[in-house]
């Protein structure tokens, strides 16, 4: 897939992942309350955004996100972008 | 000379339904079907829905002749022809809690009790639901509803209904050999899902439909000719998004209705079911996935491999 990811990203400040996500062995689930969507992913996407909502360099963080996982983390990227979750800034 | 109109007040679970008939056939289902479920003092409780069947108008009463719905005065669906009047009651009946009932968690689920325990039978329409479900009363499972999963967010207890299960096609034959015959209403034919029984609830079932129960276990089922009985343990995120997907108003609770889906995946197990047999399958769901004790392949349920699966708002 190929990376058109806006140049700089961010969490939503409104989303809470103690009320919308849910963590079992290596999965996960994530709610989105602004689009009503849920996505079944892999745990790695809830760390992902636990270490974003600590941040100060968000943008580097999924740049790092991506480079770990080139195969799978456009789309989710592009996925929790379309559900609000993370927003372009 | 024209039937007399007739008004019902029924009790099904948590709703209170008045339903206003002239059709002979629904008046004959109803004294039948909701013969425990009929309220004799109907003016000291709320009623929470009005309903009307009436025949079609003009020409339709005669010519190919039609049933009508209405809901508080408005015709929310299509007239049906007027031998399915009484399906067509139980279809508006189940619109009417799913568009309206949202102090539940609603889901296109049958609901059984057992000792103090309670299932959720989930599976996609056509795959053996509702001859589960009335197998399962038969065997002594208290009936809470063949077709919607009534779970409230607070307490995560499911409410019954104890309506009549809806048995569909080759069901029905297979449903009388284990279900008393006065049980069995007139079968409608040629239904939008093919030839349709209204099978009356159990008394025991309507007279305890006031008791809630808590979830022990959510099941998936599906019948397969050439499985005799196939147990897998369903993981708990392929389980809530399962849940999520079959909500009816799971996107209009939002972040009530994810917390409570999230909750009833912590507190019960999840087993997925491939039975050719209904009495291997009740021993599945009540031993569930101990693979030493019963005998049955146990696995892990699980899609197919992917990075993650989207589900997309009801």
């Amino acid at each position: 897939m190929k990376d058109k990811r806006p140049e700089r990203i961010e969490l939503n400040g409104k989303f809470s992942i103690i009320h919308c996500t849910f963590k079992h062995q290596s999965r996960s689930v994530i709610y989105s309350p602004f689009t009503s969507e849920s996505m079944l992913c892999d745990i790695s996407v809830v760390e992902l955004l636990e270490r974003l909502s600590h941040a100060d360099c968000m943008t580097g963080e999924v740049d790092s996100y991506v480079k770990k996982r080139p195969e799978s983390a456009v789309g989710v990227i592009k996925q929790l972008l379309s559900m609000q979750i993370l927003l372009p800034s | 000379m024209l039937p007399s109109t007739q008004r019902y007040y029924l009790q099904t679970g948590p709703f209170i339904t008045e339903v206003e008939t002239s059709i002979p056939s629904v008046q004959r289902y109803l004294k039948t079907h909701y013969q425990d479920n009929l309220l004799a003092d109907p003016e000291l409780h709320f009623i929470d829905f009005h309903v009307s069947l009436v025949p079609g108008m003009l020409g339709r009463r005669w010519i190919k002749p039609q049933a009508r719905f209405y809901f508080n005065g408005r015709e929310p669906f299509k007239p049906l022809p007027l031998n399915q009047a009484p399906a067509m009651l139980e279809w508006g009946m189940n619109w009417l809690i799913t568009n309206h009932a949202h102090q539940y968690l609603i889901i296109h689920a049958a609901t059984l009790e057992k000792n103090g325990k309670g299932i959720i039978i989930s599976a996609p329409s056509g795959s053996g639901k509702s001859t589960l479900c009335a197998y399962l009363v038969s065997q002594g499972w208290r009936l809470l509803s063949d077709e919607l999963a009534l779970v409230c967010p607070e307490t995560l207890q499911i409410h019954g209904l104890a309506r009549p299960i809806n048995l569909k096609n080759n069901a029905i034959e297979l449903a009388r050999r284990f279900l008393p015959s006065a049980s069995f209403g007139e079968e409608i034919a040629d239904t939008l899902k093919g030839k349709v029984c209204l099978v009356k609830p159990p008394k025991p079932s309507v007279a305890k439909v006031y008791i809630s129960a808590p979830i022990s276990r959510i099941v998936f089922v599906k019948y397969s000719a050439a499985e005799q009985c196939y147990v897998e343990q369903v993981e708990k995120c392929e389980a809530l998004m399962e849940l999520i997907t079959n909500s009816f108003n799971f996107g209009l609770l939002n972040q009530t209705g994810f917390a409570c889906a999230k909750q009833i995946v912590e507190a019960a197990d999840a087993i997925y079911i491939e039975y050719n047999q209904l009495a291997d399958c009740e021993v599945a769901i009540r031993k569930g996935i101990d693979e030493k004790d019963n005998g049955t392949k146990v696995g892990r349920y699980s899609s197919d491999p992917h990075d993650f699966t989207l589900n997309e708002p009801s």
